[in-house]
């Protein structure tokens, strides 16, 4: 039997204060992962969090689309249980290699191994900026596996994660992520769905300073 | 163009002769399919979990395999349609990514195997599968025929076969 606190009601009901105090946490990590991809590259990168939304797992598939994307996944433990995701579309992952190595975006049009192997060291170091900022902030360590990488339909990927909260509430997260190279868009999603009881954690580090 | 009922996690629709339902990118996920060709009856069922007893029976029942399973049977019949005559189909179960290695987390495997254990339970003949492997797929059960068109990627194309 999986233990059986009420997670439900807790997420379902996050105010907007709380919410936007998630926001903020993961703007620090986001920034902090731009500067590391920034420093790897020497290109200029924003990563931003403007929103979080907190949505039905039922209705996931259609928040998230079908296409077919490219996703690098990290499973974070210890302090903070969760799911990192960098996902890309095929033709943003060719352009960001295309920036990676200095050449003109448009350069490379397929999407070999070397572009997957680029894609996932990048997926590693946002994903571990991003962990580093959050075990900082709370103050405890968070380990993380080993980078893999697939390329599938987005609900698919995000299943078995979606599994894992599924076991506790009907609800999840959503973070929702825009990052710049130089200034160009990219659609890509950074995406992490925590564990619920590490969401609460992160809520109550956060104000615990206000109750 | 008939008209298509998209089915989400952990939810299941039903219908009659005609029309498409529907499920988009099944990965850890079973997709079942249960079709009476007599009646034209049939339905999909998304579930995301095994065993709604082993969770303590939590949230949405549709979002287990077997308390789900015996929703969509309860609307086919509702609808003429008889279980015991009725044929199904298995898709998903997928394990996405080879660095999550917790037995918790293995939970396409399970998926399909108590998918299987309930259809036997309920004297459903399970006709087709494609469970399994690394890939994520997506089914649309035509109720005119029964068939299933599946969508599945394979070394980043789409690939589509009907089952």
């Amino acid at each position: 039997m999986v233990e059986s606190e009420d997670y439900e009601e807790y997420i379902k009901n996050l105010d907007e204060f709380a919410k936007s105090a998630l926001v903020e946490t993961f703007n620090i990590g986001a920034s902090r992962a731009a500067d590391a991809l920034s420093e790897m590259t020497g290109l200029t990168v924003d990563i931003t969090v403007p929103e979080i939304e907190i949505t039905s797992i039922k209705a996931v598939p259609e928040k998230v689309g079908e296409d077919v994307k490219v996703a690098v996944y990290i499973q974070l433990s210890g302090g903070f249980e969760g799911h990192a995701f960098f996902f890309l579309d095929f033709e943003d992952a060719l352009r960001i290699f295309d920036l990676m190595m200095g050449q003109e975006p448009g350069t490379t049009t397929e999407f070999d191994d070397m572009v997957a192997s680029a894609v996932m060291e990048m997926g590693n170091i946002l994903i571990s900026a991003f962990a580093n900022a959050l075990s900082e902030f709370l103050g405890t360590e968070i380990n993380q596996t080993p980078p893999d990488i697939a390329i599938d339909f987005t609900p698919a990927i995000l299943d078995f994660a979606l599994a894992d909260v599924g076991q506790h509430c009907d609800y999840t997260i959503l973070l929702q992520t825009e990052m710049r190279i130089e200034g160009v868009k990219f659609k890509e999603h950074f995406t992490i769905i925590p564990h619920p009881a590490s969401m609460k954690k992160v809520v109550e580090t956060l104000l615990g300073g206000f109750v | 163009m008939p008209t298509e009922i998209k089915v989400g996690i952990g939810d299941y629709a039903v219908g009659k002769k005609e029309g498409i339902i529907s499920t988009y990118g099944l990965g850890s996920c079973v997709g079942i399919t249960i079709y009476d060709r007599l009646t034209k009856v049939g339905g999909l069922l998304h579930a995301l979990l095994p065993e709604a007893s082993y969770y303590g029976n939590k949230g949405n029942p549709a979002k287990y395999v077997d308390t789900g399973l015996q929703l969509l049977i309860r609307d086919i019949q509702k609808l003429g349609g008889n279980p015991r005559r009725a044929e199904a189909k298995l898709f998903g179960g997928a394990h996405m990514f080879t660095n999550v290695t917790s037995e918790k987390l293995m939970i396409g495997k399970r998926n399909v195997e108590v998918a299987k254990r309930e259809l036997k339970k309920y004297g459903i003949r399970l006709v087709a599968e494609d469970t399994g492997g690394k890939g994520g797929r997506t089914i649309y059960l035509d109720l005119s025929t029964g068939k299933v068109r599946m969508r599945k990627v394979s070394g980043g194309k789409v690939i589509e076969k009907i089952y």
